[in-house]
């Protein structure tokens, strides 16, 4: 059952580029290995290249043996097959996208159980070792949580039979209990099944409380190597500093202060939302004054983002009122900064035409790409070129054209890897600060709202279940689902209890 | 919304397209310039007396609307008056001209889906390839290249030079392998004019797949390349099959002059005859036959789609609560 695998000057190319400069990797036995590195290091490239799943015009070279035997790295999709699955298995990142939307979730495990075991594969089994019921085999995805679906991924993966696990950001795209969760299950099928892991993350407090071996990656290189102890501790590389140093959990000790106490800027009053059947706000009522940053926080689901949609009026509410004091209304930064601009035109003409929809001179071009740090070679390229932060920036340079009083940012750094997520969040911290500029900030992760927001309204199933300062909230929250969250985004700083099976949500 | 409702529904907005076409049509006799008396006359001496004996007949002196519910009436009841050339009842007349049609039209759509969506999905899984330039250029060839001339080019080829394919006509009646074999040449020729529709739309509905995530995952479990293309199929078929409609149209809109090319006595044939002899019956039949065979299948296209999308037809609010949902 167990796997053997070693690398050794591994290089990837693609057009020209080298992604990977010479990587050298084993494992052996049944031990867990972290790979962390900022989006943009590698990791994902090395991980797939010992899956073969490189994208099509990548090169690979390099020495690769599995159980002693050597394996070419170019090889053809037939010769794969051997590996994929039956050796490696991947979870893969987004469990939104993972899935064939047009066939039922058990038809997907099926589909890649080897055939000689296919007559007597129990689905029903599977299901239940990823903590599902067995009824979900009859189930689309659509009809799943995000949650859900990453464990029907993962039972799909262990479908193959696999002698390694890799876990490619698997928890990344999902809130943060819903990632306690899948984590813990992963745990706990490892030590069942004495499978070795690999997770892959760009959040280093992760790998240090699953792993027990830690790479840090950077430029398509590994920089340090290590225990999960020793890296976390005494880190001597700068990536791996830089980090840890990111992960706002384990360095902020302090609370924003940014409750200014100024004049109201927004009062939103029992608002009331239905889509059919399913009601995603009730009665929620919230105020944010001139110049401070609020954060609202729940998990998916908890009709966040209905009530910004409300706010903005992209949504109208069945009842209740929204009001703005003062001239300039409020602009929306939204989550995915991939999806928010027109692929088509230049970064130039994004921010032109938000300025000329706004009646401002084109001559504040400049000036708002200062605010937003955009750099100034970026303006002449299209979104494509650019990366996930860079893109935010220009998103929120835009965002800002209008010049507005409020800027309500939906999960706008969710999508973004720790250290980057930081840059943002300083400069719109600096941006509140130096402009008077009022924040609302959506968010499912608390510790981000810790950092930047004076003011915390908690939702969950479209109720406001607690609101307060920060401070109160992290330090006396007294509703029960407010402590699960706080638990649940501290998981990493306290101690956590893998290996329990988590029941179906 | 349930499913009978949206069948229902969908069969409901055919009707109504049905019915507006049904008008339109009805009205053709009376824009069209030129007594339709005179015209039912045919080759007899045209005395008033007849003329209005005629009128008469054909109830011509009657309201226009009273004219039209008259005919919307014999219509439903599968009456569609004689023939005026043939002198006999306009199905009998038209049914074996149908009969050819038809078979020509459904040849070349089957054709059609095979060379569309099979070169489509090889160009989007080979995009950016030899392959997918060497399908990207041949199918704008085809596209442009006029029906007829294409039609006389391969008459040349393969009837005359080669002598593999009949030259003319449509074979001996009711003997289905020789008939197809005859049907073969104006069915390719056919098939070239569309088919280039097919592959773009198959192709950029595909390269959204190919690309996705689930097909990723399937690659990363070992399934076979077969089933993962299968997977990506289903989930671009939406756009496929709606232009896979469009396509039927366009087919009976090309037979016209294709079946001239090829001296084949189908409905197109027959509708340039009967439009020059101002054989109104006839015109018109075809006329709202075609048009009620392109609505219905619009509509099961359209049914089609929603059934193969469960996320249309299972629990009607999810598609809403994922929206709202944060």
């Amino acid at each position: 059952m167990t796997i053997k695998i070693e690398v050794s000057g591994l290089q990837v190319q693609i057009s020209g580029n080298e992604i990977l400069k010479g990587i050298d990797f084993k494992l052996e036995g049944s031990e867990s290995v972290g790979i962390v590195g900022q989006s943009g290091s590698g990791k994902t490239m090395m991980m797939r290249s010992l899956i073969g799943l490189l994208p099509n015009q990548a090169k690979p070279s390099g020495d690769y043996r599995i159980d002693e035997q050597s394996f070419s790295l170019d090889a053809r999709e037939k010769q794969w097959a051997k590996i994929r699955g039956s050796a490696i298995g991947m979870v893969m990142q987004d469990p939104f996208t993972a899935l064939d939307p047009l066939k039922k979730c058990g038809k997907q495990i099926l589909d890649g159980v080897p055939k000689q075991k296919k007559a007597d594969f129990d689905i029903a089994s599977a299901l239940k070792e990823v903590g599902l019921p067995a009824d979900a085999a009859d189930r689309y995805p659509f009809e799943l949580s995000g949650g859900q679906r990453q464990r029907i991924v993962i039972a799909a993966s262990l479908a193959t039979q696999p002698r390694l696990l890799i876990a490619d950001e698997a928890t990344t795209a999902l809130d943060v209990i819903t990632q306690k969760e899948i984590l813990d299950l992963i745990d706990s099928i490892r030590s069942v099944r004495a499978m070795p892991l690999i997770v892959i993350t760009h959040n280093i407090r992760l790998a240090k409380t699953r792993c027990d071996r830690i790479l840090v990656m950077e430029n398509g290189k590994i920089v340090e190597e290590g225990s999960a102890l020793k890296v976390t501790e005494q880190p001597c590389s700068e990536a791996a500093k830089e980090l840890i140093e990111a992960d706002r959990f384990l360095q902020v000790k302090s609370f924003s202060d940014s409750y200014s106490g100024g004049d109201t800027l927004l009062r939103a009053v029992n608002l009331n939302k239905r889509f059919g059947s399913v009601t995603a706000l009730t009665d929620v009522s919230i105020d944010v004054c001139a110049g401070e940053c609020v954060g609202i926080v729940g998990q998916s689901g908890s009709g966040k983002t209905t009530l910004a949609r409300c706010l903005v009026g992209l949504t109208k509410a069945d009842s209740g009122s929204v009001k703005y004091f003062g001239g300039n209304r409020a602009q929306i930064v939204f989550q995915d900064p991939y999806a928010s601009l027109n692929p088509a035109h230049t970064i130039r003409y994004i921010l032109e035409s938000a300025l000329k929809a706004s009646n401002r001179p084109l001559s504040e071009l400049e000036e708002l790409i200062s605010l937003a740090e955009v750099p100034e070679e970026l303006l002449d390229r299209k979104p494509a070129k650019l990366s996930g932060g860079q893109r935010q920036r220009v998103a929120i340079a835009r965002a800002l054209a209008p010049r507005p009083d409020l800027l309500i940012c939906d999960e706008s750094v969710s999508a973004l890897d720790v250290v980057v997520q930081n840059q943002i969040l300083n400069m719109l911290e600096k941006l509140r600060r130096d402009r008077c500029l009022a924040v609302l900030f959506i968010t499912h992760d608390l510790s981000v709202l810790r950092m930047i927001a004076g003011r915390v309204y908690v939702m969950n199933e479209g109720h406001v279940v607690e609101h307060g300062t920060t401070r109160q909230i992290f330090e006396s929250a007294k509703n029960s689902y407010t402590k699960t969250l706080i638990e649940a985004a501290a998981f990493g700083s306290a101690e956590s209890a893998p290996g329990e099976l988590v029941p179906f949500i | 919304m349930s499913k009978t409702r949206f069948i229902a529904k969908r069969l409901l907005e055919c009707l109504v397209s049905l019915v507006v076409m049904s008008f339109v049509i009805f009205s053709l006799l009376y824009i069209a310039p030129g007594d339709p008396a005179r015209s039912l006359v045919g080759a007899k001496k045209v005395t008033p007396e007849l003329l209005s004996k005629i009128r008469e007949q054909y109830h011509l002196d009657d309201p226009f609307l009273t004219q039209y519910t008259r005919w919307v009436h014999d219509a439903v009841s599968l009456e569609f008056g004689n023939s005026i050339k043939a002198g006999y009842p306009v199905i009998d007349y038209i049914a074996p001209h149908a009969a050819v049609t038809f078979q020509l039209v459904g040849l070349s759509l089957l054709l059609s889906i095979i060379i569309g969506v099979g070169l489509g999905v090889v160009s989007a899984r080979r995009k950016g390839r030899l392959t997918d330039r060497i399908i990207d250029i041949s199918s704008i060839i085809g596209t442009c290249s006029p029906s007829f001339a294409l039609g006389l080019v391969l008459l040349y080829v393969f009837s005359y030079q080669f002598g593999i394919f009949p030259m003319y006509g449509i074979g001996e009646p009711g003997n289905l392998p020789d008939v197809l074999w005859h049907l073969i040449l104006p069915a390719i020729t056919l098939t070239v004019g569309v088919s280039a529709l097919l592959i773009k739309i198959t192709r950029s509905a595909m390269l959204k797949e190919v690309s996705s995530d689930y097909a990723v995952f399937m690659r990363a479990r070992a399934i076979p390349t077969g089933k993962i293309v299968f997977s990506q199929l289903k989930n671009a078929s939406a756009p496929v099959l709606t232009s896979t409609g469009l396509v039927l149209a366009s087919l009976f809109g090309a037979t016209v002059l294709i079946e001239n090319v090829f001296s084949i006595p189908g409905l197109g044939v027959l509708l340039t005859t009967s439009v020059t002899f101002r054989d109104v019956p006839v015109v018109q039949f075809i006329a709202l036959m075609l048009g009620g065979i392109i609505c219905l299948t619009s509509a099961f296209v359209d049914i089609l789609v929603y059934f193969f999308n469960p996320t249309i037809h299972r629990t009607p609010n999810n598609d809403k609560k994922a929206k709202g949902a944060s």
